[in-house]
């Protein structure tokens, strides 16, 4: 029988390098989506992925087991996700560039071809991804956790240190701009 | 407009969110609002082409290049860890001028700290780098050589198993221990890891070929396979291969062969891999139905001819 979280917590807490691997291993896929949703650029994604996980093994020897595994680890991520926003903005000042994710979403919805001729299913990828890139930071991660990780919009909030209501209110706007952004992507 | 005051509710009722006594108002709007409806059908079928659009699933070279990366910054994480649990006894030098010092007040302090100038002067300006005796306090077993660069080997141990390292840990040091000396295999973990250099990478694992039981701790083992899973280096990872295959077979190893027979862009350690598991098949240790499987798939997919003609031979 598989080892539950919390058996694998308390033996990686005592040193167990193999009970951690195999935490990570239950949920690494999970927080490389999230990361690469979120990222967008692949070597972000690692950055965010790595981050979170090693803040997760320095916190091992403080997590006393309050809220499940899973709730912290997304905790982690979440944390990690925004404060990678916070630097990629600070570089993006720095470098005089603009936040240009929304305009590049924009600009290819806006190419003159009908749906069928343009998108095959790379093309609707990376109009996805474009879509959901373009997303304010909070909005997006609400939109990552309900949509893809299915998370409970009260795991969300306690995820996100947010009320159920700003969390509603998020995931209200995400899903209006992908509607907007995506209705000539899926003819909607 | 009415749909104004029922879109929030449309749009989380679709991610089932709605509590009762919504669902049943927006319901009941649905029945009689054919826009609305007909937007639900849209926010419906939207989520559900993003969800098949397949952009949460990230790529199998994506996931194993994280998971490289994440192991050996496990590894340095854990380096760090160890060093700052050193137990009391060996606290640095620094540490104990320091906490000394304290307890005489900030004269003492001053005095200590015009010391250490002295001391970091000498050890900067003075001419040949002094090789220091063979630390004897220095804490043991992985971890406690966190700041060691420039590591040169004076002698790998080939013939009398002794090897002979110099490197710089705030100071010069040079070492000369057996090779299954915890601290020798500390430098020669750090080294393989870290060192820019992949001559050194080379030489840290053959120092460990002189290494009498054949048998290293378990760091050492991760360390040699992080080197062998991610060193840019394919002479590195090669000749990690050869010390890993001295080593008893388990799931570790079997994952990593695995993992380069697919993933490795060298085709000659693609070979070097097959070789070897041909090796522990013919002895019983692995199943030959299993190595059948692999060595199909290879032969099939490999782009390498010579290592797909290798797979079909194998």
């Amino acid at each position: 029988m598989e080892p539950s979280d919390h058996e694998l917590v308390s033996r990686a807490r005592g040193g167990e390098v193999v009970a951690f691997e195999q935490l990570v291993r239950r949920y690494d896929r999970k927080v490389l989506s999230i990361a690469s949703l979120y990222a967008r650029d692949e070597e972000d994604a690692k950055d965010i992925y790595q981050e979170a996980f090693l803040r997760v093994y320095r916190g091992l020897p403080g997590f006393r087991g309050k809220s499940q595994f899973s709730t912290w680890l997304y905790r982690v991520v979440t944390n990690v996700c925004l404060s990678h926003q916070r630097k990629a903005m600070r570089v993006r000042h720095v470098s005089l560039e603009g936040d240009e994710r929304g305009q590049a979403a924009a600009a290819t919805l806006t190419a003159g071809e009908t749906p069928e001729q343009l998108f095959g299913d790379a093309e609707i990828s990376r109009h996805v991804s474009d879509a959901v890139a373009a997303l304010p930071d909070r909005q997006r991660l609400v939109f990552i956790l309900r949509h893809f990780q299915d998370l409970k919009l009260s795991e969300i909030a306690d995820t996100m240190h947010l009320t159920e209501g700003a969390v509603k209110k998020y995931l209200h706007l995400a899903v209006r701009k992908l509607r907007v952004q995506l209705q000539r992507v899926f003819e909607l | 407009m009415q749909h104004d005051r029922f879109i929030e509710w449309l749009y989380l009722s679709v991610f089932d969110e709605l509590g009762e006594d919504e669902g049943r108002r927006l319901d009941e709007h649905l029945r009689s609002c054919a826009d609305c409806s007909q937007e639900r059908e849209k926010i419906v079928r939207m989520l559900d082409s993003i969800t098949a659009s397949g952009v949460a699933e990230p790529s199998q070279e994506m996931l194993a290049s994280a998971r490289q990366s994440l192991r050996a910054a496990l590894w340095k994480e854990s380096l760090t860890q160890a060093a700052m649990r050193r137990p009391s006894g060996g606290e640095s030098f620094l540490g104990r001028l320091l906490g000394s010092a304290r307890g005489y007040g900030l004269g003492l302090a001053g005095a200590a700290a015009v010391c250490i100038g002295f001391f970091l002067g000498y050890i900067a300006f003075r001419g040949a780098p002094a090789v220091s005796p063979l630390p004897q306090q220095e804490p043991t077993v992985n971890g406690l050589y966190a700041g060691i660069s420039n590591v040169r080997f004076l002698d790998t141990g080939a013939i009398d198993g002794e090897v002979d390292i110099t490197y710089d840990q705030f100071r010069p040091v040079r070492l000369r221990a057996p090779v299954d000396d915890p601290r020798v295999q500390d430098v020669l973990a750090y080294a393989l890891l870290n060192d820019e250099n992949p001559g050194v990478r080379l030489r840290a694992i053959r120092a460990f070929e002189s290494e009498p039981s054949g048998a290293p701790p378990e760091e050492m083992k991760q360390a040699f396979l992080t080197a062998f899973n991610s060193d840019p280096n394919a002479g590195v990872r090669l000749q990690a291969l050869l010390v890993l295959r001295r080593l008893p077979f388990d799931e570790d190893i079997k994952n990593m062969l695995l993992f380069a027979l697919s993933h490795d862009a060298n085709p000659g350690i693609r070979i070097a891999v097959m070789n070897y598991l041909a090796e522990i098949t013919l002895e019983g240790i692995m199943p030959e139905e299993e190595m059948y499987d692999i060595m199909s798939t290879r032969a099939a997919a490999d782009q390498s001819e010579s290592a797909s003609r290798r797979a079909n031979d194998t």
